[in-house]
């Protein structure tokens, strides 16, 4: 919930044309977060530009940043403009990826040991009789110093230790449209960590004119192809900062009739596994199991097969002795799974599925031979499903009303269906 | 798991499957001398007609089965737990050897062939009735029996009860002698006078009382 309640819309430099981006997370833990959303309006024709990672667009109005597993702190930059806009107005979106790591300190023995870094307290630790101690810390890109404080036998001391952190400055260039009017040209967007200005910059273009239109980052420069070139490219960036160099390049021509589609992310897999119980008629109340694997398409809506095992019993003593009944169902379920509600790291699913659930009833007793006897029936499913994402794990609730028809022979009367309540967790592959 | 799995597909193919028959396993003693009342333990491997129904909570069991040595009717007709159930079969056989059948009250019928064997027996030569004051009818009286004969004191079988008038007797067969003595209750429904009780083995030896008035 405190995440949620840090949602904030980050938006570019004022200008009103540009997209308006909810980005949400607004920071990422790295290691733990694997995925941003962003939500995105005012855009029909949408592009970026990244400083690293992948970024899907789910939908118009929806796109999934994929984080990097590791490295250190530092701020991620993402550039996304409108390309029916002429000229465009860029959105720049930056996104601090904060680093996790154990500080090394070196104290009096068995100190009492914290951290200070970026206004945050770490610890405490307790050192060991050699006077050391690590601290787990967090650190956001930019910290290059963090503030250590011992206290041993009523003695406090501080101390500053570096860091060692890269410098966090990144530059994203992009041109646009592609390809690039020979006779209109085009546009060169440029952003920058931490945000630039014109003076700040140092460009290098070849194939093309480039004429700054605003001072203000992101930068935005007039782009006029040169006479017979077949492509502009042009590098960019910080001055001072060679690492922050970065390229760019369109070709120029004629446009294509029609704007290429976005690609869509890559289907997503997952396996889940779940528990809990059902109450059909009467005597009819059991636990049940389910294995589950499913495939999603857009982050929405996906297929999911399962396989299940519920199981109910019932004993009675009767005349002769303990009789015991019990019946093991084996449904095996083709599911349609879609969410319906996110807000995260809060999904809302819903489940429909069906499929052939073969059962065994069992007969034992204190006074016969036991006997078994088998048959096939079929089961109809639907589930709503809340789920908490945490990386890529997702443990779930969902409650939900199985169907079934009676399981009826001259030995057993008994109908399994109906509301059952399960918890679980899903595991989303790489 | 895996045997779930298996039944499954089995299932699959086969659908709900029938009770079996019952199995008739074995019969010990599985022999008898013609003379004696033998008590015989017959092991029976089966499901008594079950059902159960989850929405009522309640299930059924029908305890009702039928124990045939040959055409004879024996054992107490109800299932008893374990499966073993205990009879006593009279000396009502005559030399041979005779299947074992057990029924269930569904129609279910399992059958051990020619499994219990009748030898030759050691029969008295008569019997004699003791005297009979006059009696009522309807009321319970004791008679004593006693086989005789070179064998007579060794007879351990039972004979059939019959009134010279042809009237009822109940029961028509008699409780096993022990040593070939038996005090035996009978009851005769029907007033009569000059009745005279007779005993018979199935050898056709016999024994009969004193003529007797049964009184209404």
């Amino acid at each position: 919930m405190r995440r949620l309640l840090l949602l904030s819309w980050l938006a570019g430099a004022a200008a009103a044309a540009s997209p308006r981006v909810q980005a949400a997370p607004p920071q990422v833990l790295l290691g733990r977060d694997h995925e941003v959303r962003l939500e995105v309006q005012g855009a029909e024709q949408l592009r970026w530009r990244t400083s690293e990672g992948e970024l899907h667009q789910l939908d118009a109005h929806h796109l999934v940043w994929r984080v990097p597993d590791s490295g250190a702190p530092r701020t991620a930059l993402l550039l996304l403009w409108d390309a029916s806009d002429a000229p465009p107005e860029p959105t720049a979106i930056r996104i601090p990826l904060i680093g996790r790591t154990e500080l090394q300190v070196d104290t009096e023995p068995l100190a009492t040991v914290t951290v200070e870094l970026a206004g945050r307290s770490f610890g405490p630790r307790t050192a060991n009789v050699s006077g050391r101690v690590k601290v787990p810390v967090e650190v956001p890109p930019g910290s290059e110093t963090a503030t250590v404080h011992a206290e041993s036998n009523g003695r406090a001391t501080e101390r500053r230790v570096a860091l060692g952190t890269p410098p966090d400055v990144h530059v994203v260039a992009a041109l646009s449209p592609h390809p690039l009017d020979p006779d209109q040209g085009g546009w060169l967007m440029v952003a920058g960590v931490p945000p630039l200005s014109s003076k700040q910059v140092r460009l290098n273009a070849t194939g093309a004119q480039l004429q700054v239109e605003g001072g203000v980052d992101p930068l935005r420069y007039e782009v006029k192809p040169l006479p017979d070139a077949e492509e502009v490219a042009v590098t960019a960036e910080r001055l001072g900062a060679p690492t922050s160099r970065t390229m760019t390049a369109a070709a120029v021509g004629v446009p294509p009739p029609s704007a290429p589609c976005p690609a869509s992310p890559p289907p997503k897999v997952y396996a889940a596994a779940a528990a809990g119980g059902f109450r059909g008629m009467g005597a009819a109340i059991g636990v049940e199991g389910a294995l589950r694997a499913g495939v999603v398409w857009g982050e929405r809506v996906g297929l999911e097969l399962e396989v299940g095992l519920r199981h109910t019993g019932l004993t009675q003593l009767t005349e002769l002795g303990t009789l015991h009944s019990s019946i093991n169902v084996l449904p095996v379920l083709l599911s349609v799974r879609g969410v319906v509600l996110a807000a995260e790291p809060w999904r809302l699913a819903l489940r429909a599925g069906m499929g052939p659930a073969p059962y065994e009833h069992r007969l034992s007793a204190t006074f016969q031979a036991p006997f078994r006897e088998g048959g096939l029936t079929w089961q109809v499913a639907g589930d709503a499903e809340g789920a908490y994402r945490i990386g890529r794990w997702e443990p779930f609730v969902e409650l939900g009303y199985a169907y079934s028809p009676r399981i009826q022979t001259p030995q057993v009367d008994a109908r399994l269906g109906g509301p059952r309540l399960l918890a679980g967790v899903r595991g989303w592959l790489p | 798991m895996k045997r779930l799995l298996l039944a499954a597909l089995i299932a699959t193919g086969c659908g709900e499957e029938a009770l079996p028959a019952p199995q008739v396993v074995s019969i010990s003693p599985d022999s008898a001398l013609a003379s004696n009342a033998t008590a015989v333990s017959v092991k029976v491997d089966g499901v008594l007609p079950t059902s159960v129904n989850y929405d009522q909570t309640a299930d059924t069991v029908d305890p009702r089965v039928s124990l045939l040595v040959g055409t004879l009717a024996v054992g107490t007709g109800s299932w008893e737990p374990g499966g073993t159930l205990n009879a006593v079969v009279p000396s009502l056989l005559a030399p041979g050897a005779y299947d074992v059948q057990v029924s269930f009250a569904d129609g279910r019928t399992g059958v051990l062939s020619q499994a219990f064997k009748v030898a030759r027996g050691n029969w008295p030569t008569s019997y004699t009735v003791s005297p009979i004051a006059a009696q009522h009818a309807g009321v319970p009286f004791t008679v004593e029996l006693e086989a005789q004969g070179p064998n007579g004191a060794t007879f351990e079988g039972n004979v059939t009860l019959q009134t010279s008038a042809g009237g009822l007797i109940s029961p028509s067969l008699s409780a096993p002698f022990s040593h070939g003595r038996l005090s035996q209750t009978v009851t005769l429904p029907s007033a009569a006078a000059g009745v005279v009780l007779m005993v018979a083995d199935l050898e056709g030896h016999i024994g009969r009382s004193k003529a007797f008035d049964v009184l209404p």
